[in-house]
């Protein structure tokens, strides 16, 4: 019942969330570069573009992405991408087998 | 905006020839250790994609999101930093294809159409006489106003936890046809509760009390 009653809740946010005109996956995809770029360089992106974090806050397949991207950013900015060995042995390290 | 070596990046790409092919190798690397770092982080096993070798793994993704940047690489304006805009691709692909594959692995389907109840028996008898009016307005309108595809998307994502690449293939559709239907779905939904003299926060105060 608790699950149930937490989907509901679910689906009223998102009604409470809904605009009348609201920008698509694909375009969120366009935009979330610049989105995540302006909010590492300390810009206030939700203002810059508030349809974009009006749809990242619909549609948590978007939310996911734009946080896995926010991080990818993150390193990349800091001096890039650990090199592929590493990330390998990083790989094998979180396998419970491994 | 754009930092030095990856416009340089771009530039060697657009150029083609021998100096694009040898940009494409590097990004290639570049897209495989996003994919690689995209799992680490993740925390995605290998096991979730059907895969034993990681590397390997990566490398395909890595193809796959090269194909389309180089496709789309005419729409890029240098409103981000490449790498970001690259990297977005290769998320994209991984996530989707995870959560495909993940909805394949569920133990039981809930491929039914019936709508739950919320309301406990064992409720306040004041709030769950609230939340029944509010659920009972909601139910009724996905049954009886919302188009069969509108319903089997709202029903989908809310109550099976559907994602959008599956229901996508479901109707054999794009992802972002679902988001549109998901859309006109919850303008009906909110349009009704204010026809019915309900804020959205009145709604959801329903179901937050106890």
């Amino acid at each position: 019942m608790k699950e149930t009653s937490h989907r509901v809740k679910q689906l009223l946010e998102a009604i409470a969330l809904t605009q009348d005109d609201e920008i698509d996956c694909s375009t969120c995809l366009d935009l979330v570069p610049i989105y995540v770029d302006r909010e590492l360089a300390g810009a206030d992106p939700a203002r810059e573009l508030p349809a974009l974090r009006q749809h990242l806050a619909v549609c948590r397949e978007c939310l996911e992405e734009y946080e896995a991207l926010r991080e990818l950013a993150r390193l990349e900015a800091a001096g890039g991408l650990p090199g592929r060995q590493e990330l390998l042995r990083q790989l094998r390290q979180q396998r419970p087998s491994a | 905006m754009v930092e030095g070596g990856a416009e340089h990046l771009v530039t060697r790409l657009l150029a083609g020839g021998p100096e694009g092919d040898a940009a494409a190798r590097e990004l290639h690397d570049l897209l495989v250790r996003a994919a690689l770092a995209h799992l680490v982080h993740q925390g995605y096993s290998l096991e979730a994609f059907g895969a034993d070798d990681p590397e390997a793994l990566a490398e395909d993704f890595a193809q796959e999101a090269l194909a389309t940047i180089l496709r789309q690489l005419h729409t890029f304006r240098g409103q981000s930093r490449f790498t970001t805009w690259a990297y977005r691709i290769v998320i994209n692909l991984i996530s989707d294809e995870f959560r495909r594959r993940a909805w394949r692995r569920r133990p039981l389907p809930t491929e039914h159409e019936a709508l739950p109840h919320p309301v406990d028996p064992a409720d306040d008898p004041v709030a769950a006489a609230e939340r029944d009016e509010v659920w009972g307005l909601i139910a009724r309108v996905i049954r009886e106003e919302l188009t069969p595809r509108q319903r089997q998307v709202l029903v989908g994502r809310f109550f099976q936890d559907k994602p959008l690449v599956v229901l996508a293939e479901e109707l054999n559709t794009s992802k972002d046809a679902v988001y549109k239907l998901l859309h006109d779905a919850r303008k009906r939904l909110k349009r009704a509760l204010l026809a019915h003299g309900f804020t959205e926060a009145e709604a959801l105060a329903a179901f937050e009390r106890r």
